[in-house]
């Protein structure tokens, strides 16, 4: 997805606008065919997304906006003051030429007060409602010519579960777009200001004129499935003060082990897939530098890129399923309370969640936080999160400390740096609560769905969406750099025979030499610093350059992982004093922890929060913090335990 | 009276007759919306409003959201946000439903 600027096409467009929740993005991407960019609202950090309509459409085309979900054209976060720009400022600049408002059929009472309000603004508009599937199941008849005749506008049905209703949907759009573009700004009444703010009595009546409406265009039947008891009656039990929160835990650690259960066969093929086409590249010449760059260079490192996507796949996948079935919002909800008192929201949970996936798509996901505070602080906690790329680190250095002693320790030990993770990530949050003012109010006002069974295809199309967009985003520097890191320790002395000597005297080497003083106090050594350096790529790329300086090779992962730490165990610095001991592995892990080594987290942290300074000092007090803390730990234990 | 006060008195009265179940659902009528504009603001535009029935289903522990339903929407308010939804004495209105569920 690209960002464009906000008047890159000319032609003519049509908002789509609703309530979050309304069923708009599936509409959207319908309508879209997912293929879409996102564009960046001028001097704001929200986004909204711009597409074409499909080609399978046919001619003429047009541009359909998906402006972020509001609640009413009195805006109260910055997505909904997002929309209310779109539909009034800048309509001369994005050529929006009318409003498809989108409702949910099923909640038709206060979703008709925002088409009160555009229909006050004087904007042309059509009604869609979604989930005409869930009304039909209810056998609640939809009488379209009671709103057309109220709103003076067309209404059309769509079932957003398998697109029924599209064409029809489309032909009306199209009815909305002008054949003549160059006259566009005379043929729509353009109007700039949005309409006055509603007086609380105002509100009230047409609340009121609103629900008379949807029951006069509803017809019920009786003896019909009642969603709402079923939700009702589950609810007694999913938000029981006692067995809410349990189940609620439940279902976390469910997720967590599925995430890790599932992944690990899936991660384990695709890293011993890639190590056996690596290795099959170099065996077709040894001596071609050509098929050691490929096989060890550029197949390695695509297999680094792609090893973590199971993992996160997995848990977009899970929190896609459980977002569908209406629970998380519940969840959220749940867990506000204790949330709150960090300066997070309820809505900070499924960004926090995602975080542990990758930090990347969880900045992304915290657009819907509406006060700015709230999401300023969950933005500047999320790359704190124990995220997958620090999972291959953690299993080296762990397997290093829990050398021949049982799993089950090491698997607590991994667990303990999970806790310790979000602990770190509380306290930072807490005393960010604490000294930054609190100006704006923090709302919760959240609507917990219907439940229902989530549409798996759709969970599916949409988690494959977001894997892929990690692929794009992260992909790309981890390539890159690996790369780098590879032609960086071949070079200049390619040609030496002896690796370590290579290795020693490349370029790669002479900056870890570079920086070795400052690792001194970490107790370890150049060859650790070079691993560090090339973290910044991504953090798992920390072991493969490790096996890479202690010139590491063998026939399949395993053998790797248990030959560097053997490797590992007899490394001594120039001192000849161990580099490797239990306080430097600490250490290590530590900073692992707490460090913000990631190029994709920090441009997309700059992006989402607008700000430099934001992502800038978000890099500086992690890794200063992250190196303190290794440096203390590294003295601390040697002090204790000698080395 | 206020939703919150409202649930904490029905809930009191509920154990004091060791009524089974503490998430037995209630009913409250909206008096008024007021209290703090942006809140309530925001409360007007999910549909809340006067003369309106309030279900409740139950509430997040250590003092978090209180989670309702209303014309056929579930949502979960932080205490706070509660407070600004006034509320008909419930004795009031439960002694009304009491005599008509006698009715029917």
């Amino acid at each position: 997805m690209n960002v464009n600027s906000i008047d890159s096409d000319s032609s003519a467009a049509l908002v789509l606008v609703g309530a979050p929740n309304s069923g708009k993005t599936t509409l959207y991407n319908w309508l879209t065919a997912s293929h879409f960019t996102t564009v960046n609202y001028p001097g704001s950090t929200v986004e909204f997304n711009k597409g074409t309509l499909a080609a399978r459409f046919g001619e003429p085309h047009f541009q359909i906006i998906d402006s972020p979900g509001t609640y009413s054209l009195f805006p109260k976060s910055e997505d909904e003051v997002v929309t209310q720009k779109l539909l009034f400022q800048s309509r001369e600049k994005t050529n929006i030429v009318g409003v498809v408002i989108v409702m949910d059929g099923t909640q038709l009472p206060r979703q008709l007060i925002l088409a009160e309000q555009i229909k006050e603004a004087g904007l042309p508009m059509i009604l869609v409602l979604t989930m005409t599937d869930v009304l039909s199941k209810q056998q609640i008849i939809l009488n379209k010519n009671i709103l057309v005749e109220y709103f003076n506008c067309a209404v059309l049905g769509f079932d957003g579960l398998l697109g029924r209703g599209l064409d029809e949907l489309v032909n009306q759009l199209r009815s909305m777009v002008p054949s003549d573009l160059s006259n566009l700004l005379t043929s729509v009444p353009i109007r700039d200001i949005p309409p006055s703010i509603w007086s609380s009595e105002k509100m009230e009546q047409k609340t009121i004129e609103c629900e008379e409406l949807a029951e006069k265009s509803l017809r019920h039947s009786r003896g019909a499935v009642d969603f709402q008891t079923q939700t009702a009656k589950l609810d007694r039990w999913l938000l029981h003060p006692l067995w809410g929160p349990l189940l609620f835990v439940l279902v976390m650690t469910l997720l967590f082990a599925s995430v890790f259960w599932l992944a690990t066969p899936l991660m384990d093929l695709i890293d011993s897939g890639f190590s056996y086409i690596a290795e099959e590249i170099v065996n077709l010449n040894k001596d071609s530098l050509l098929a050691q760059f490929v096989g060890n260079g550029l197949v390695a490192s695509m297999g680094a890129v792609l090893v973590f996507v199971p993992q996160i796949f997995i848990l977009f996948l899970g929190i896609g399923l459980l977002g569908d079935s209406g629970y998380l919002a519940r969840g959220a909800s749940l867990i506000d309370r204790p949330l709150s008192k960090l300066g997070l929201t309820g809505r900070s949970f499924v960004p926090l969640l995602s975080g542990f996936a990758c930090a990347v798509p969880a900045l992304m996901a915290t657009r819907n936080i509406s006060s700015k505070r709230d999401r300023w602080i969950t933005n500047f906690i999320i790359p704190l999160l124990t995220c997958s790329a620090r999972l291959p680190v953690y299993a080296l250095l762990i397997g290093f400390l829990f050398y021949g002693e049982s799993s089950l320790k090491a698997g607590f030990f991994l667990a303990f740096l999970y806790v310790l993770a979000l602990l770190i990530a509380g306290v930072l949050a807490g005393l960010l609560n604490f000294l930054m003012p609190k100006k704006d109010p923090s709302f919760l006002v959240m609507e917990l769905p219907l439940y229902r069974r989530p549409k798996f295809e759709g969970v599916l199309s949409q988690s494959l969406r977001r894997t892929k967009m990690y692929i794009k985003r992260a992909g790309f520097p981890i390539f890159t750099i690996s790369t780098l890191i590879w032609v960086s320790s071949h070079f200049p002395n390619y040609q030496n025979s002896n690796v370590a000597d290579r290795i020693n005297t490349s370029y790669l080497g002479q900056a870890g030499k570079v920086i070795e003083p400052v690792l001194k106090p970490m107790g370890v050594d150049w060859r650790v610093g070079v691993g560090l350096l090339s973290a910044f790529a991504a953090r798992e790329v920390f072991v493969s350059t490790l096996a890479i300086v202690f010139d590491v090779t063998a026939d399949n992962v395993e053998d790797i992982q248990d030959t560097l730490i053997g490797q590992m165990k007899s490394a001594i610095n120039s001192e000849g004093k161990k580099v490797f001991t239990i306080g430097s592995v600490l250490g290590l892990l530590v900073f692992f922890m707490v460090a913000m080594q990631c190029i994709s987290t920090f441009a997309v942290s700059m992006r989402e929060s607008g700000s430099l300074l934001f992502a800038t000092s978000q890099l500086f007090l992690f890794n200063l913090i992250a190196y303190a803390l290794a440096v203390g730990i590294f003295q601390l234990t040697t002090r204790i335990i000698g080395e | 009276m206020t939703l919150l006060t409202g649930i904490k008195y029905t809930l009191d009265l509920q154990k004091r007759e060791k009524t089974k179940g503490s998430i037995t659902k209630s009913d409250y009528k909206v008096l008024k919306i007021e209290g703090d504009e942006q809140i309530c603001s925001r409360l007007r535009e999910i549909g809340l409003r006067s003369g309106l029935t309030v279900g409740y289903l139950g509430r997040a522990p250590f003092n978090g959201p209180i989670f309702i339903q209303f014309k056929n929407s579930f949502w979960a308010l932080r205490q706070n946000e509660a407070e600004c939804v006034h509320i008909h004495n419930p004795s009031e209105t439960m002694a009304s439903s009491l005599t008509e569920g006698a009715g029917r």
